[in-house]
């Protein structure tokens, strides 16, 4: 699927992602978004193959006591598929990708 | 709230939450929700972060999880099953007008009575304020002394106040509302406004619509600030809306106020329930008032609201300012010995109108509450009949494959489907409601705003219980319907009246509709006897026909001397008229709502023991006041020419305040300190009802209008005849006398009075409607059950009329099944009522909660009504030809 069929919210989900944010509150905490829309962003995105979701082991979750959470991480394809929605969603370019190693696309050809 | 309960609550919510989840996706979303809400309260807790507002923020992300959990069923494609079991369940309700009707319009009656009274609430007491920033950080601060928590602040602890570094507050802001005289071209005008404190603005986040609003720079000098603040609504009435408003001149009391800004629209001032026109700053108060209440810390007259610092809870702040108090009860013993300090949610002032409605409020809260449960149990029995009528046609749905979660969920559709359209007319009548409630409120001489009506709280609460009944309603059937062997309908093909366990479900709401119904009655008799009971009331003055007024005299810089004068020109003149059979004058009148003064007293030979209250309300009056009014001295004399401004100060008590502080031996010649000077107590007057027809006997205190002298008082006239027919006479009368003093807020006793029943008149009338229609759901649903039971049962009566039982057997047979569910219903409505009524005890002015005729009697009515529900389907059952009766399938 093409990245331009993600939304906007969806973008920003990404981001956080790939700018190192793994637990769905966290992902929330710093995109500013709402729970109701940032967990079914991820979602999607896994869907997408755009992210890939574990569990926590329960080893760990286990010593501190409490139960195991979801997490996800970035896929290369995600990693591509940010970058092209980027080129769209040029809001991002000035604090988005040196986070994660992809240069950012040079803000020429503007479309209108 | 601790780290538990929130851990409770959100599971609770997670819980709820799973149910939409699709089967296949459930567990994942309930494990990844549970693990990163622990998750988040568990470092919270850790650092010591569980506050109401990080509460808050929690509980509305895991709401987010209801959504998360929506989404999911919509792509599991759970959404096109839902539009078609609604696009079904639509069609089915179609199907049955009548059925579908009365549903709507019973749902419908529930759901609107609840927002009506929950808009009101809102308006009344959850958002009194409107147009303030932020009204959850927004309290009211009183001063308490032993058992009163309602007295306000004096000028100079309130200045104490606002310069103290109090932690948990922000800001302590004040303010003293009433009526003002405003000078036009040739008249006087009678305006509502108040003096506020310079960061009164500042404190509610009220900004200006134009021109700009009061700093704390416009409150430091005495005298210094001629400046005003008009309110949207004032700027429009009385000038036109004209937009060069700002910089133009008004002049009260003699004093030009330059005004310099007006507030936004729907703004109406600090003061619930009451709209004011115009704000001058407290540093003003001296051009208004001649007394000393700038440095005068007994005197107490400003209300105080604190704004809460950022995420600080109310009890903090209480603590600090517990601190505060006793640092000025040490410094300044004389007047704050014994005071604190303590903090009110708006909604629950101890002064002014909000204490007033407050217990009214509760009690149609809490009988529309009960109306809703009735209506729902009555919908849950309409519901059942139909899902017997149903049976065959869901048993086979079930033999075609169909799941018993699909036939819940497309009976849950119908009913949300019932419930969602009886929301939205309830919605239309709450709309319509704002005015109703403007037509309990009699003509008065105060500003009552109230914006009640339909707004974004109301529509989400009504949203909220349309979505609950719907869906309570379409779970207990949906589940009884697909629980039964759906299979047998199909075989025998028999219609009869279901499963014994479902007759039994229908007979319990029955019986609980009976009870809930006359407990509504019972509720509703009681407020109607108080209705009677209450003109009987002893008022404690015995003048019934008259004309109540308020003259100003305008200036405060009149000298005392030549305003006594004045008081007694106008005095004697009105008494000269004809058709006047006595006049008094006074800063109040026996049940003069909104308005009080008190003075902490000291009294000779007294020693206060701890929670005793020193605090005593008073009047200044005129020479024959308590002869026009009609209310006896008990004891010693009334005052005379002889108490004049330079005599001794003299002082006449009530009753209650001559048995207390002088128990046992007579009032008269004992003495009392008032702010600095000793006074002679002269005289003992009976005791009246000063405020309240409810409140407790008050110990109450008149002074000589010579000796305690006001600007503006009251005046009564006792009357022979039409006591309106005399408002030109005595207009002409004063213009001659006193010109230029103005004659305001013209009433007739009865009009003033009216204030003081309206609250009663308006809980008894909403609770008689609804007791009503509470009995009339109860008839219909008895009469439905009766009915489907002798149609379910038209066979055995064929039966029995061919083995000889005669029609009156038959009939006495169908009506003693009705009787018997109503008997049972009575009784349990009369333990209820027992029970519930006492909660409403203060409301009842000496009515018994237990009065045996409200039970008697709505008992009697409610029997009676059943027996006609009961009657019906009987004389239709004796009626039965037997032959055809056999022949029933």
């Amino acid at each position: 699927m093409s990245s331009t069929a993600l939304s906007f919210g969806t973008v920003a989900v990404l981001h956080a992602v790939a700018s190192g944010y793994r637990f769905g509150f966290d992902i929330v905490d710093v995109t500013g978004l709402t729970a109701g829309s940032v967990y079914p962003a991820l979602d999607r995105l896994e869907d997408l193959g755009f992210v890939r979701a574990s569990w926590e082991r329960a080893e760990i979750a286990q010593a501190d006591g409490r139960p195991a959470r979801r997490y996800v991480e970035l896929t290369a394809s995600g990693a591509a598929a940010l970058a092209e929605a980027l080129k769209k969603h040029r809001t991002f370019q000035a604090v988005s990708l040196d986070a994660f190693g992809i240069r950012a696309p040079q803000p020429a050809r503007r479309k209108s | 709230m601790t780290a538990g309960t929130l851990r409770r609550v959100t599971n609770a919510v997670l819980t709820a939450g799973a149910w939409l989840v699709p089967g296949d996706e459930r567990r994942r979303w309930r494990a990844q929700w549970h693990a990163d809400v622990w998750h988040r309260i568990d470092a919270l807790e850790r650092a010591g972060l569980i506050t109401a507002p990080t509460a808050r923020a929690l509980l509305s992300r895991t709401l987010g999880a209801l959504w998360h959990a929506g989404w999911l069923r919509l792509r599991g494609g759970g959404g096109h099953m839902f539009l078609h079991d609604l696009r079904h369940a639509a069609r089915g309700l179609v199907g049955r007008p009548g059925f579908t009707a009365i549903a709507v319009v019973t749902l419908a009656l529930g759901i609107g009575a609840n927002s009506v009274i929950f808009s009101w609430i809102d308006a009344t007491l959850l958002n009194p304020l409107p147009g303030i920033a932020d009204p959850r950080s927004l309290v009211a601060l009183y001063g308490t002394e032993r058992a009163r928590n309602n007295i306000s602040l004096s000028y100079p602890n309130f200045v104490d106040l606002r310069e103290a570094t109090i932690p948990g507050v922000r800001s302590v802001a004040a303010f003293s509302a009433g009526a003002l005289g405003v000078r036009t071209d040739d008249d006087t005008e009678r305006v509502w406004g108040a003096v506020v404190s310079g960061n009164l603005f500042e404190t509610l986040g009220v900004g200006a619509a134009l021109g700009r609003v009061f700093t704390p720079d416009d409150d430091r000098v005495p005298g210094g600030h001629p400046v005003a603040v008009l309110t949207h609504s004032a700027w429009q009435r009385r000038y036109g809306g004209r937009p060069d408003i700002v910089g133009t001149k008004l002049v009260i009391k003699d004093q030009p106020f330059t005004i310099i800004g007006v507030t936004p629209r729907g703004f109406h001032g600090p003061q619930a329930l009451i709209g004011l026109d115009l704000f001058i700053p407290a540093a003003m108060l001296g051009s208004l008032v001649p007394a000393d209440r700038h440095t005068a810390r007994g005197s107490s007259w400003m209300t105080a609201l604190v704004r809460l610092a950022p995420n600080a809870s109310m009890s903090e702040a209480q603590a600090g300012l517990d601190v505060v108090a006793r640092r000025l009860a040490a410094t300044y013993p004389e007047a704050n010995r014994d005071r604190g300090l303590r903090l009110f949610p708006l909604w629950r002032q101890p002064s002014g109108g909000t204490a007033q409605l407050l217990p009214v409020m509760a009690v149609l809260g809490g009988v529309v509450a009960v109306l809703l449960a009735l209506v729902c149990a009555n919908m849950a029995g309409l519901l059942l009949a139909r899902a017997s009528g149903r049976r065959r046609e869901l048993a086979v749905r079930v033999s075609l494959g169909a799941s018993r979660g699909q036939v819940v969920r497309l009976l849950v559709a119908e009913t949300t489907l019932l419930a969602v359209v009886a929301g939205a007319l309830a919605a239309v009548v709450t709309v319509w409601s704002g005015n109703l409630l403007y037509a309990f409120i009699p003509p008065l001489p105060i500003p009552i705003a109230i914006d009640a009506g339909l707004n974004v709280r109301v529509l989400l609460f009504s949203s909220a219980v349309s979505l609950a009944a719907g869906l309570l309603l379409g779970l207990l059937p949906g589940l009884q319907a697909s629980r039964a062997d759906l299979v047998t309908p199909l075989k025998d093909g028999a219609a009869m009246g279901g499963s014994a366990r479902r007759g039994r479900l229908r007979q319990s709401l029955i019986v609980a509709q009976v009870a809930l119904a006359l407990v509504m009655l019972v509720s509703a008799g009681l407020f109607l006897r108080t209705l009677v009971v209450a003109d009987r009331v002893d008022l404690g003055f015995a003048a019934r026909q008259g004309l109540v007024g308020v003259i100003d005299l305008g200036s405060a810089t009149l000298e005392p001397a030549r305003g006594i004068e004045r008081y007694r020109t106008v005095t004697a003149a009105l008494s000269a008229l004809p058709g006047v059979e006595a006049v008094a004058l006074g800063q109040r009148l026996p049940l003069t709502s909104l308005e009080s003064s008190d003075r902490t007293v000291t009294v000779e030979g007294y020693t206060p023991a701890p929670g005793d209250e020193m605090t005593t309300y008073y009047a200044s009056i005129g020479q024959g006041y308590f002869d026009a009014l009609k209310l006896p001295l008990v004891e010693g004399r009334d005052i005379s020419a002889r108490d004049a401004t330079d005599a001794p100060l003299v002082v006449i008590v009530n009753t209650t305040m001559a048995r207390r502080f002088w128990p046992g031996r007579s009032a008269i010649g004992g003495r009392v300190k008032i702010g600095e000077r000793w006074a002679e107590v002269i005289g003992v007057a009976r005791d009246a009802k000063y405020a309240s027809l409810s409140e407790p006997a008050t110990p109450f205190m008149y002074l000589p209008v010579d000796q305690a002298y006001r600007t503006s008082m009251r005046v009564f006239l006792r009357t022979s005849g039409d006591p309106e027919a005399l408002v030109p006479a005595v207009r002409q009368t004063l213009a001659r006398v006193a010109p230029g003093v103005p004659l305001f807020d013209v009433q007739t006793l009865a009009q003033h009075l009216a204030f003081s029943f309206f609250l009663l008149e308006m809980a008894a009338t909403l609770l008689a409607v609804f007791g009503a229609v509470a009995a009339l759901l109860a008839a219909l649903g008895l009469y439905g059950v009766i009915a489907q039971s002798v149609t379910a049962r038209t066979r055995e009566i064929g039966v029995r009329l061919s083995l000889g039982a005669t029609a009156a057997d038959v009939g006495r047979l169908v009506a003693q099944q009705g009787l018997s569910l109503a008997a049972v219903g009575i009784v349990l409505g009369l333990a209820g009522a027992a029970a519930v009524t006492r909660l409403f005890e203060h409301q009842l002015l000496g009515v018994s909660p237990l009065d045996p005729l409200a039970f008697a009697g709505m008992t009697a009515l409610l029997v009676l009504t059943a027996g006609v529900a009961c009657a019906v389907p009987a004389w239709r059952a004796a009626r039965l030809d037997p032959v055809r009766a056999l022949r029933v399938d």
